[in-house]
């Protein structure tokens, strides 16, 4: 009798046990899924802050394009047109008519570059002309500015990534060009989009001085580090190949498979 | 405020039964089953008050009458409001232990804030392992002591002693990080 009470006892501890060690389990999943939770919730606000940033800097480094377009062209060719104008009361009737006719033409192309540039007035128009218009228009503003020979080609069916994204590897194209532009001495510069389904692939290669990737100076650097980072944050890669005298060649590769993930609820296509 | 009413109720319940146990008097247990109803009302109260996520919300609110009844039920029937209600206590600790669960795992997530710093961690596991722990001793209680009085209390004391103390700091922590967190949000 004795024996069969200790032996309720002795389950019902056991029970209790049970119980006490089925808690712990609860509340250590518990933790964990919070934790993942906290990292999600981290995940967002940088890629969003990023986003952010990166919106940001390509209003900034717009403006500074347009302010130094109209300081450079618009100003230089409507001086000239008003010196022209200037001069057209004091010569013949036929040269009169040429210099009125050359300032037409110049008032004409002038008008035409300010359209040109109020298409890149605003941001948003990454959304609505999509990555590889914007990037045309980019491209046309530098050869016509004669600072830097470009060369765009386009391989496949291009395909929207998301206004995001899109606007993510428009900053780093973009950053990719000022450096070409301010430290890498090139004549030319070769940009290639390429659209499979499989893949999708931004490369930018200039013939500029090249850099050791060891010596480069900390703005340099950490401008080609923050360009990884946004990378992979919109889930590419981006390799980065350069030596002293051959030039530098920036890689972004990006799996649209691999996109799901970035493009459900996680990650937004839109800021608001 | 809620937490403070829990607090100062249980405060006052273990005062009751220290008292009545030093000067060794009898019948005071109907204490529990009054005590018992506030718990859980202020308990699901708490729950109602934080919990995120409408969807379980309802059943909270229908389930408060619903205890109420089947409580005092039990202690007017079955009890006569004599003794530890001990289907009671269970019957508490079995939905509280589900509220609860859901309401640890639906914990408003702060990428600024680990899970320890967050009060409703600390009540939601104090309720766990508190009602989780007791839930096999008491239900077992009444017949437990029928077959050996002196080793049920044993038994008894042995659980419920550390698993209320575990409950009471667990409620303090999570009175702290409320406090806490209340100090340095925007009001």
């Amino acid at each position: 009798m004795l024996t069969k009470n200790q032996e309720i006892f002795n389950t019902i501890e056991l029970a209790s046990i049970f119980f006490i060690l089925l808690i712990t389990i609860i509340i250590v999943t518990a933790i964990l899924y919070y934790n993942r939770r906290r990292i999600h919730k981290v995940d967002i606000s940088n890629f969003q802050s990023m986003l952010l940033q990166s919106r940001l800097e390509v209003q900034e480094q717009t403006l500074t394009n347009i302010s130094r377009e109209i300081h450079d062209n618009i100003t230089q060719v409507l001086s000239f047109v008003k010196l022209n104008l200037a001069m057209a009361g004091s010569v013949n009737e036929s040269e009169k008519q040429f210099k009125i006719d050359e300032s037409r033409e110049l008032v004409a192309q002038t008008i035409n570059d300010l359209r040109n540039l109020s298409k890149s007035l605003s941001v948003e128009h990454i959304a609505h002309l999509g990555l590889v218009k914007t990037i045309e228009i980019e491209v046309d503003r530098i050869n016509n500015s004669g600072l830097l020979q470009i060369e765009l080609i386009i391989e496949g069916d291009n395909y929207s990534l998301g206004e995001q994204r899109e606007l993510v590897l428009f900053r780093i194209f973009q950053e990719t060009l000022n450096n070409t532009l301010k430290h890498a001495n090139a004549r030319h510069l070769k940009i290639s989009l390429q659209y499979s389904k499989q893949l999708f692939t931004l490369s930018l290669e200039d013939d500029g001085k090249g850099f050791s990737p060891h010596e480069l100076s900390n703005e340099l650097g950490s401008g080609l580090k923050n360009m990884q980072n946004r990378a992979a944050l919109i889930g590419a890669v981006a390799n980065i190949n350069s030596s002293p005298g051959r030039g530098c060649r920036i890689k972004i590769i990006l799996n649209p498979l691999e996109q799901d993930k970035y493009a459900d609820g996680n990650y937004p296509n839109s800021l608001g | 405020m809620l937490l403070f009413f829990i607090l100062l109720a249980t405060l006052l319940v273990e005062l009751i039964a220290v008292v009545a146990g030093y000067y060794k008097l009898k019948g005071y247990t109907f204490v529990y089953h009054i005590f018992n109803l506030i718990e859980y009302v202020l308990f699901c109260l708490y729950y109602l008050k934080v919990c995120q996520t409408d969807r379980f919300k309802k059943l909270v609110k229908i389930l408060i009458p619903v205890y109420i009844m089947f409580c005092l039920c039990i202690s007017v029937f079955h009890y006569h409001f004599d003794g530890l209600p001990a289907i009671n206590i269970d019957a508490e600790g079995f939905l509280l232990f589900i509220i609860y669960t859901h309401l640890l795992f639906s914990l408003e997530v702060n990428e600024h804030r680990l899970i320890f710093a967050h009060p409703d961690f600390w009540i939601s596991t104090g309720i766990l392992i508190f009602f989780g722990g007791v839930f096999v001793s008491f239900g077992v209680y009444p017949a437990l002591l029928n077959i050996n009085p002196t080793k049920a209390m044993g038994m008894f004391e042995k659980t419920t002693e550390p698993l209320n103390l575990i409950l009471y700091i667990c409620i303090i922590i999570s009175f702290i990080c409320l406090l806490k967190t209340k100090r340095y949000s925007i009001q």
